[in-house]
């Protein structure tokens, strides 16, 4: 039943992976005139202002050479009258072609694209003093480009595999099968961090995503307005759970730092596939966390760091970065954003459909013994020596 | 093609700021925030200073449009980019993506919460009804709905900027350059204009 479960969701996703592999290769990310904001009421309609741009194009003549002596009132008036080829038939994307298409006439005073910074004594803020910052344009070509469809690449990839691994796998069982009695695993303050943490990090995830898709998703359904309060909701949501999120990670890495230390036992469950395997008759011993969990929670401590890190400097822009801080900030922030998102799916995957036992170690704080002597045989051990839990006597199988 | 542009003779530009001021004042533009703003480069090397006009370039594939999470940018048909600012969240994405630093927010920063971004709307206003109250409040005028150009550029004493068909712009530029035999090139229409396609 829970392999069929995996199966069928594996298809599911192979297909959408498959769907944004699709658009991948189609996208394209070319900016058109629209007159008014896309899903809105049509505000501007001024393509059929061929008239009107005529009205301007004559105005503009009045800013010509008039004589060596410039714009003296003697001088000769410019004619005014000038005739401009605006088509108002013309489609969209043709109309940004013919924009695009003079750059050879206008070669000759056209400069290279490069940074350029200077002076200004209109505004305090050191950020107006660029006069042109062109790798902008490299960054929007980035956001709009890699961290999209790469995202759904690998979001959709990870919940494929996952499906696959489910059905192929089924569901880890404990091999004999629930002793009935629990041992503790986890204290309150432990499980409540978890929760804090997992609870903002979900929901960072969700409004970390309507942020990078919304656009395309959810826009076309809901309509400009509500999607914009949405969005808006969005980001002050997202801005806001940086404070449990942040003291959440604080906390975890001062409360399991000490049993999350790589040693040579990570090492040997790794080469053994953590048992996870259906052939692997037994787990490699673990202490208090397995190799997988450390991966998991070093993820968690470098990739939660990385991303408050990036966020604080997008909540405070410009304070201690420039447009190429800012600009990368954003990128390492997304791009990190997306592998936790995965590394979290597969995550919540082992600790709920994946394998039976595991979830109880963070809700309720106790684990079956045998769960514990199966996937964590040293910590199991080690807590019969410390004498916090008392071996069973009689039943052995 | 016919499109609107803005350009600036670097030669012309005496870094008055006039331009700055009667936009503000045009606009109604509040305190820490400039649409338009003199930049003076290599200030004081003898025959390199510049000082150039800058303000939203209205780009050909605007970076800003692409990369607004909310898609409240949009151009029109005369190439003039503009934006909703009921639907902007204040993300500052546009600002990151801008090559030429137009958009201003009223904040700086105030834990992600910036308000509604403001730039240069070529004088065109918004996406409301045409000067209407509406339109004049968050946008300021719309002198193009009048058959007018962008009040920065008329009103420029040295006629350093200008403002209006692109075409017409260059035809102008050049003729200055053969009379006067010099000239700097156009400030940032590589950027604006030409940029490399950045389709993905």
């Amino acid at each position: 039943m829970v392999r069929a479960i995996g199966g069928i969701a594996a298809i599911v996703f192979i297909a959408l992976f498959g769907i944004v592999l699709v658009q991948t290769f189609n996208a394209r990310d070319l900016v058109v005139p629209t007159n008014g904001v896309i899903g809105g009421g049509a505000a501007d309609p001024v393509s059929d202002n061929a008239a009107d741009y005529q009205t301007l194009a004559n105005r503009l003549q009045l800013q010509r050479w008039r004589s060596d002596a410039g714009p003296a009132p003697e001088a000769e008036e410019a004619s005014g009258a000038v005739q401009v080829n605006f088509r108002a038939d013309q489609a969209p994307g043709e109309r940004v072609a013919s924009w695009l298409a003079r750059s050879e006439e206008h070669s000759e005073f056209l400069q290279p694209r490069r940074k350029i910074e200077g002076h200004t004594w209109v505004a305090a803020n050191p950020v107006v003093d660029v006069l042109t910052q062109p790798q902008g344009r490299d960054w929007r070509a980035f956001r709009n480009s890699w961290p999209v469809y790469g995202g759904g690449l690998f979001i959709f990839g990870v919940c494929a595999v996952l499906g696959l691994f489910l059905a192929w796998r089924g569901r880890v069982t404990i091999r004999e099968g629930e002793s009935g009695e629990s041992v503790p695993r986890f204290g309150l303050v432990e499980r409540a961090n978890h929760w804090m943490t997992a609870t903002a990090f979900i929901l960072l995830a969700l409004t970390g995503l309507i942020i990078l898709y919304g656009r395309s998703l959810l826009r076309p359904l809901l309509g400009p307005q509500t999607f914009g309060d949405l969005a808006s909701g969005a980001a002050w949501l997202h801005t806001a759970l940086l404070v449990p999120f942040t003291l959440g990670i604080v906390i975890m890495f001062v409360a399991w730092i000490r049993h999350n230390l790589p040693s040579r036992l990570d090492w040997e469950w790794l080469k053994r596939g953590g048992g996870m395997g259906r052939d692997v008759s037994l787990n490699p011993p673990a202490r208090k966390f397995n190799a997988g969990q450390k991966i998991v929670f070093w993820g968690v401590i470098i990739g939660g760091s990385v991303l408050v890190a990036t966020g604080l400097t997008m909540m405070f822009p410009f304070l201690w970065a420039g447009y190429d801080g800012m600009e990368l900030g954003q990128s390492i922030h997304v791009v990190a954003a997306i592998l936790m998102i995965g590394l979290i799916l597969g995550h919540i995957y082992i600790g709920t459909l994946g394998m039976e036992g595991a979830f109880p170690a963070i809700w309720s704080g106790r684990v079956d013994r045998n769960w514990a002597k199966e996937h964590h045989s040293l910590w199991y051990e080690d807590l019969l020596q410390r004498g916090r839990i008392y071996s069973r006597p009689a039943v052995e199988d | 093609m016919a499109r609107m542009k803005f350009l600036c003779d670097a030669e012309r530009c005496i870094d008055c700021n006039a331009c700055s001021v009667a936009c503000k004042n045009e606009h109604e533009v509040p305190w820490g925030m400039v649409r338009r703003r003199v930049i003076t480069i290599n200030d004081g090397e003898q025959g390199q200073e510049r000082s150039i006009s800058i303000a939203c370039m209205h780009c050909t594939d605007a970076p800003c449009i692409a990369v607004c999470p909310v898609h409240c940018i949009y151009q029109n048909d005369y190439g003039i980019v503009l934006h909703d600012k009921d639907l902007c969240i204040g993300c500052g994405y546009c600002f990151y993506a801008c090559p030429f630093g137009a958009p201003q927010f009223p904040r700086q920063s105030n834990f992600g919460s910036r308000g509604k971004m403001d730039k240069c709307t070529f004088c065109a206003g918004g996406p409301e009804e045409a000067n209407s109250d509406a339109e004049r409040q968050k946008y300021g005028r719309n002198r193009i709905a009048e058959g007018k150009l962008p009040l920065c550029a008329e009103m420029c004493s040295t006629r350093a900027l200008l403002a209006g068909d692109g075409d017409q712009l260059t035809e102008i530029y050049r003729e200055r350059v053969v009379k006067r035999g010099y000239g700097s090139g156009a400030w940032g229409w590589e950027t604006a204009y030409y940029g490399p396609e950045t389709g993905s």
